[in-house]
């Protein structure tokens, strides 16, 4: 990696595109828990790889180079799922004067719990997402949210806290993994 | 296993479309590709600002700033003549000590 880096910097822009490629389904994936949608999570991913590049030369190569690359990530993610928030909630009632309501039995449960964590607060979601669902150690998803491990790990505890009691609220919890 | 493990594994084994990857890999490099172009952009927007800005203060300081005084109009000549001596001197026009002369 140090070596595709090096390369980039010296002007060989067109080796970025491995960097593209070895991460782009990664990143995706974290976009889209946050997003849950893939255009969303595209646009998104496309950010990060370019502030990603804009700012190469402010790596660090004696770093391991992905927790970097994570942290520009969950802070794109996190500044845009914050922007579409604000915008649900000022489109909201104006969805719901025209959509047909859906019962219960209509959403799909994977949907229902994808909307619990949509639910939880912004950091107790990202520690979520990037320890439970991306199966990072607390000490790379702390690197990423630019917070300490413990407060990644109180984050990541008060998230399940939520969720357990919401899931077992819809009938979906009580599991010992979560 | 219960519906919310299910979730979890079907979320880590999610894979985004191959489709959304490749448009994903040209969006990118083609954006990489315009950035010299931008930052020309921004530069020049940036230069471009701060010289209006520049004009705009120059235009509404300019009325504020002190005109050039005149060397002439700002004393009053006194001429004196006592027998072979003739005494010229300058008073400032604002001053208040006015010296009487017969």
């Amino acid at each position: 990696m140090q070596e595709i880096i090096r390369d980039i910097l010296a002007g060989n822009t067109n080796r970025f595109r491995e960097i593209v490629s070895k991460y782009s389904d990664d990143l995706l994936r974290v976009a889209y828990h946050f997003a849950r949608n893939w255009d969303d999570a595209r646009e998104w991913t496309q950010i990060t790889f370019v502030k990603c590049f804009e700012n190469l030369r402010r790596y660090d190569p004696q770093r391991p180079f992905a927790p970097w690359l994570y942290r520009i990530h969950v802070n794109v993610c996190k500044s845009h799922a914050r922007r579409a928030k604000r915008y649900e909630s000022l489109t909201e009632g104006a969805i719901n004067l025209h959509s047909a309501p859906h019962s219960e039995t209509q959403v799909d449960e994977s949907e229902r719990i994808h909307a619990q964590i949509a639910r939880l607060p912004l950091k107790q979601r990202t520690a979520f997402i990037l320890i439970e669902i991306e199966g990072m150690s607390s000490a790379e998803a702390a690197f990423a949210m630019g917070c300490k491990d413990s407060t990644a790990r109180v984050h990541l505890a008060r998230a399940k806290d939520t969720l357990r009691k919401q899931l077992t609220d819809m009938g979906i919890g009580n599991d010992t993994l979560l | 296993m219960t519906r919310y493990s299910e979730f979890k594994t079907s979320q880590i084994k999610l894979v985004p479309p191959s489709n959304l990857r490749t448009e994903l890999e040209r969006q990118v490099m083609r954006d990489i590709d315009a950035l010299p172009a931008r930052h020309r952009r921004r530069r020049l927007l940036i230069a471009t600002g701060a010289g209006v800005c520049a004009a705009l203060l120059f235009l509404v300081l300019a009325p504020l700033r002190k005109p050039p005084t005149m060397a002439g109009g700002d004393f009053i000549e006194s001429v004196v003549i006592m027998e072979d001596h003739v005494f010229i001197w300058l008073e400032p026009a604002t001053s208040k000590s006015v010296t009487k002369h017969d």
